[in-house]
């Protein structure tokens, strides 16, 4: 069995204010090197907030109980410099909505070279050697053509392959992608798909996919989790889980896809603030008896996967 | 009288950049079509195409280089001020972002409120009438007192669609009305439109670069490429 590079045990996440908000509850979940796994929820389930809680950008009020840990490293013991050293380095994050992450006063060929400047200390002629190496495996062909650019004088799907190019140029060791293909066209979503898989089968990196995107995390990922409410409600291969999800919240999400004819799940996410008792999902589901209004399921396995539902056990 | 109707002739638009070399860069010319008054006209085509600009000049958000918008058969750029308020209330848009529609500084309730302030729509009426609304749209009146910040996605599209509904449109153009949304909510929100349409008699111009939505929603689809709209696609639901 292959080691974890990344492990997340028993994570929760805490926003205080004026009534406390539980993002995430009690998640655990593992990638081992060269793997794919797509995290699979609706906006606002804390698929977002898991990664920032990775990353250690979690903002103040927020408090956050369990362990992470990064090759045998417990990431939430780590001060705010260790964990500077590791960001880039060792984990990468991808942010959403490249546009706005993107500097606009910056060139594309800055914005890629800085960390090779904060975190290797390379001179100026060897980081300029590097970058445009490396942009060349994003199809920035001639590299001149596009590093003097800014982000505004470059299209949606480019400032997505600078964004990729930026946060992958150190060779980390994890890269967590979040909803990297929002808001793109379909031809720059297989584009995106293609760098994404090209990163992890090159270099043995292992993949977070943070989406909504049910038929991009089916093409590119190994293992799915599927989060609703804060909680993992379902995890297995992406073949199986395609083939035949298990959890009702799974199975309405693949009900809602074009090709299954937009059969919508009725109702809406509950409030963070207020979950309902027993099955967060329950309210939702049309299978739901007595039990799934008093007991909060577990995340037991069931065969090759893990199912968050009394039906499934 | 004028029969209902909403066209485009010759519309085209291009922009001019540089300043001592003008450049002119076309987006679109000399198009030409018609909304139906109670169908859906589907417009497809690649990011940059000139999909949205196109819908924007339709909803008369912006000017066409040459060509005309003819809203009951008049030009809308000759209309009088009357006539074009009612030409921009009865022509509506929806937009992509669901996060940009609504002022974050005002609460959903000041911001829907507004819409029927501008019909001098009387205090009183004005609770039964979002109410209304919002049963269509699958809203509770608890919304009222949060700000955008405090609402999902899903929840701000609703939204935007029942404020859009308080004015009674002939017409709605819905440029990616759910290209930020998740699949389930997606579903949701594409169902919720087509029982709008049948309700309230709507014809829609539904621009999106998803085919399957596209598919889905429209009874004719038109693909904008190079400047023009290429081909057209009978589509039998």
């Amino acid at each position: 069995m292959k080691r974890p590079v990344i492990e997340l045990d028993n994570l929760s996440v805490t926003f205080h204010g004026d009534c406390d908000l539980r993002a995430v509850n009690q998640v655990s979940l593992s990638v081992t090197r060269g793997e794919v796994l797509a995290l699979v929820g609706e906006t606002g389930c804390g698929k977002s907030v898991i990664a920032h809680a990775i990353m250690g950008l979690l903002p103040k009020e927020a408090s956050v109980d369990g362990s992470i840990r990064f090759n045998d490293m417990e990431l939430l013991s780590l001060s705010e410099r260790e964990l500077a050293d590791i960001r880039g380095e060792k984990i990468a994050i991808i942010f959403q909505n490249p546009s706005l992450s993107l500097n606009p006063v910056y060139t594309v060929e800055h914005q890629i070279s800085e960390s090779l400047y904060i975190h290797r200390k390379t001179r100026k002629e060897l980081a300029e050697k590097c970058t445009k190496n490396y942009v060349l495996k994003f199809g920035f062909n001639p590299p001149e053509t596009y590093l003097p650019l800014y982000p505004s004088q470059c299209s949606g799907g480019m400032n997505q392959r600078i964004l990729i190019a930026a946060s992958t140029i150190l060779s980390p060791e994890i890269v967590i992608a979040d909803e990297p293909t929002k808001g793109l066209d379909r031809e720059r979503v297989n584009e995106t798909g293609e760098i994404l898989r090209n990163l992890v089968s090159e270099k043995g990196r292992s993949l977070i996919l943070i989406t909504h995107d049910l038929e991009f995390a089916r093409r590119i990922s190994d293992r799915i989790a599927i989060m609703y409410s804060g909680e993992i409600v379902e995890t297995a291969s992406a073949e199986e889980f395609f083939a035949e999800p298990k959890h009702p919240y799974s199975k309405g999400l693949l009900n809602s896809l074009p090709e299954n004819g937009f059969v919508p799940i009725k109702g809406s996410s509950p409030s963070l603030t207020r979950p309902p008792d027993g099955c967060r999902f329950h309210p939702r589901c049309m299978y739901m008896n007595e039990q799934c209004a008093e007991e909060h399921p577990d995340l037991k396995p069931t065969g090759n996967r893990k199912v968050r539902c009394f039906l499934c056990h | 009288m004028f029969s209902l109707s909403l066209k485009t002739k010759d519309l085209s638009k291009s922009y001019s950049n540089g300043f001592i070399r003008k450049k002119t860069n076309e987006v679109f010319s000399k198009i030409s079509f018609e909304i139906p008054a109670e169908g859906t006209i589907g417009l497809m085509g690649p990011s940059g195409s000139g999909k949205s600009t196109f819908g924007r000049i339709i909803a008369g958000l912006e000017m066409p280089t040459s060509g005309q918008v003819l809203y009951k058969g008049r030009d809308i750029r000759t209309l009088k001020t009357g006539d074009f308020r009612e030409f921009r209330q009865k022509v509506q848009m929806m937009f992509q972002d669901p996060a940009g529609i609504l002022n974050p500084k005002k609460t959903i309730e000041k911001s829907v409120t507004e819409v029927l302030d501008l019909l001098n729509i009387p205090k009183k009426r004005q609770k039964t009438e979002i109410a209304d609304i919002f049963d269509q749209v699958g809203l509770s009146d608890e919304i009222l007192n949060r700000y955008p910040y405090q609402i999902s996605g899903g929840q701000s599209q609703r939204i935007a669609i029942g404020r859009i509904l308080l004015l009674k449109p002939d017409y709605i153009i819905l440029d990616e009305p759910t290209s930020a949304l998740d699949s389930s909510v997606q579903a949701q929100m594409l169902h919720l439109l087509k029982d709008i349409q049948s309700e309230f008699k709507t014809g829609y111009l539904f621009i999106s670069h998803d085919e399957s939505v596209v598919r889905f929603m429209s009874e004719k689809i038109f693909v904008m490429e190079n400047g023009a709209l290429k081909k057209s696609v009978c589509q039998t639901l």
